[in-house]
């Protein structure tokens, strides 16, 4: 009898230490998250969770791209040198491709500014073209 | 207590139905592109075949409720996570976008390496061509239709409630965030678990020759060609637990182990590796230089160390509590041949993968070895947990 209750006890405590760490898990899927929430629309809506997964200058230059109609687009060095943007950008601008361009994705304030042509800009992300 | 130790046919027929609709859908997509309509009628048959294995309600509670919390966060959040967006997740919106699944072969983006298979990125793209367009949310959610097969299995075979309450702990434990930020390894685990546990279930069952075994040899099947096709690790994974097999499961037909190894690779190789052969692209692993890069390693303690130190600190806790097996009354090494050589021989792939990486030791066992930990992890406190379905006296059957 005494062995079946310390059985319990033990599932008991294994059970409560599970749930402590669901719990746990899902503040840390939250937290992962670029705005540390849950998503604000259906999952299924065109734009869900764009802006808890990418940073804003990504989702700018994507709406440049598509403002743009560029299907090919080269980038400054802010969007070379830095993996992040590199990745983010290149697999979320996706069927537009990072290619050979005159057509440079760059931030507004980088230096593409004084030798090449602005074209459009959102926010802090501009695109130029470049000869 | 009743332990049930022949198979139950009926217990295998959800997860071996949802495997070969999951694959069906690939081959598919490998040679005629599925519309709309038919993206929709697989989701639909998914989710209708996944509520009827469920509909044991009282029995599948402790799977009803993970797969709900999957639901809340794999539905309710953004996909923010680096390799599920770079390499997973990339490769599925390319493959919705291109409608071809073998759209990565230009080698595009390279860091996303175009060399990894694609079940979950085939079965994502499904889905957005269902929902009819790509967003950052819901693809990643097809995960969770890949993790019901394997855990309906081992909700069928840990027989017990608490056990499955328990090992459904254990995977949230050891894999944490892994299960729903979209990244592969903890299905990899997963699928290993439920491939060693039916095996083992398998083995036992043949004792008794009158046990038929055709449902789980084919769920065998389906289970091994969808590891594969998950992430390269799987084709490790499959090689070593197939030999295993031939060699130490010796109540199951050498000739029905030959045919799972041949069906499994020759669905690999057709479908993935082939074409991913003609298309020339290399597995980073395998960059020129391995060798000497393992040699160069070896004679470094330093690195073996730091290779080592990594394993422990990971795995440490996890082996200790599966070696507490073999103190247990009448169990002898063989009775946990399998798990135990499988756990040995995955410890010295890793060992020798890390030794020949053409990258910094440092930052490749830093970025992966927890994940890549995962497999051996699930499989040491998933059998762990199992050896208390099969009370020592059915162990002594085996001998």
């Amino acid at each position: 009898m005494k062995k079946k209750r310390f059985i319990n006890f033990l599932l008991t405590v294994l059970i409560c230490a599970g749930l402590i760490e669901y719990f746990k898990i899902g503040k840390s899927l939250v937290s992962e998250t670029l705005t540390n929430s849950f998503v604000n629309s259906s999952p299924f809506a065109l734009h869900a969770g764009e802006d808890s997964s990418l940073p804003a200058v990504v989702i700018n230059a994507k709406k440049l791209i598509n403002r743009n109609s560029l299907q090919i687009f080269s980038l400054d060095e802010k969007f070379i040198n830095d993996p992040f943007l590199h990745q983010r950008l290149i697999e979320f601008s996706y069927p537009a491709r990072f290619g050979n361009s005159n057509y440079f994705i760059g931030m507004s304030n980088g230096e593409l500014k004084s030798r090449c042509d602005l074209i459009d800009t959102e926010e802090n992300v501009s695109v130029y073209v470049c000869k | 207590m009743f332990v049930n130790n022949s198979i139950d046919n009926e217990e295998f027929l959800p997860a071996l139905s949802l495997n070969a609709l999951i694959l069906g859908c690939l081959v598919m997509w490998a040679f005629l592109p599925p519309s709309r309509l038919v993206s929709i009628f697989i989701f639909i048959a998914l989710t209708l075949i996944t509520l009827i294995a469920l509909r044991k309600f009282s029995k599948q509670l402790p799977l009803i409720l993970f797969l709900l919390f999957g639901i809340i966060f794999t539905l309710g959040l953004g996909s923010p996570n680096w390799d599920a967006r770079s390499i997973w997740l990339f490769h599925a919106k390319r493959i919705y976008m291109g409608n071809n699944l073998y759209a990565q072969l230009d080698n595009y983006a390279p860091w996303s390496h175009n060399d990894y298979p694609v079940i979950f990125s085939a079965l994502a793209a499904t889905l957005a061509k269902a929902v009819g367009h790509w967003n950052e949310v819901f693809p990643k959610s097809v995960l969770l239709l890949l993790l019901v097969p394997p855990l309906l299995v081992c909700s069928a075979l840990f027989q017990q409630k608490i056990l499955m309450v328990l090992f459904l702990t254990v995977i949230g434990v050891i894999c944490r965030n892994n299960l729903f930020n979209g990244h592969m390894d903890a299905l990899v685990a997963i699928y290993t678990c439920a491939i060693i546990l039916i095996t083992i279930k398998i083995n036992k069952a043949l004792v008794d020759s009158s046990s038929e075994y055709i449902y789980p040899t084919i769920t065998l099947i389906s289970f091994f060609s969808i590891l594969i096709l998950l992430k390269n690790e799987g084709l490790a994974v499959s090689l070593i637990v197939l030999l295993l097999t031939f060699f130490l499961q010796k109540n199951i037909p050498k000739l029905n182990i030959i045919a799972i190894a041949v069906s499994t690779f020759a669905l690999y190789f057709i479908l993935w590796k082939w074409p991913v052969h003609t298309a020339n692209i290399e597995t980073d692993i395998m960059m020129s230089g391995m060798l000497q890069r393992v040699i160069d390693r070896l004679y470094s303690n330093d690195d073996l160390q730091l290779i080592l130190d990594n394993f422990l600190k990971y795995s440490g806790i996890y082996v200790g509590i599966f070696l507490l097996n073999f103190f247990r009354f009448g169990v002898k090494w063989t009775h946990l041949a399998l798990p135990t050589l499988f756990v040995i021989s995955y410890f010295g792939i890793l060992f020798l993968i890390y030794l020949s990486t053409p990258y910094d030791l440092t930052y490749h066992l830093g970025t992966s070895v927890k994940r890549a930990l995962l497999t051996i992890n699930v499989v040491l406190l998933g059998t762990f947990l199992y050896s208390f379905v099969n009370p020592i006296n059915n162990f002594k059957k085996e001998d």
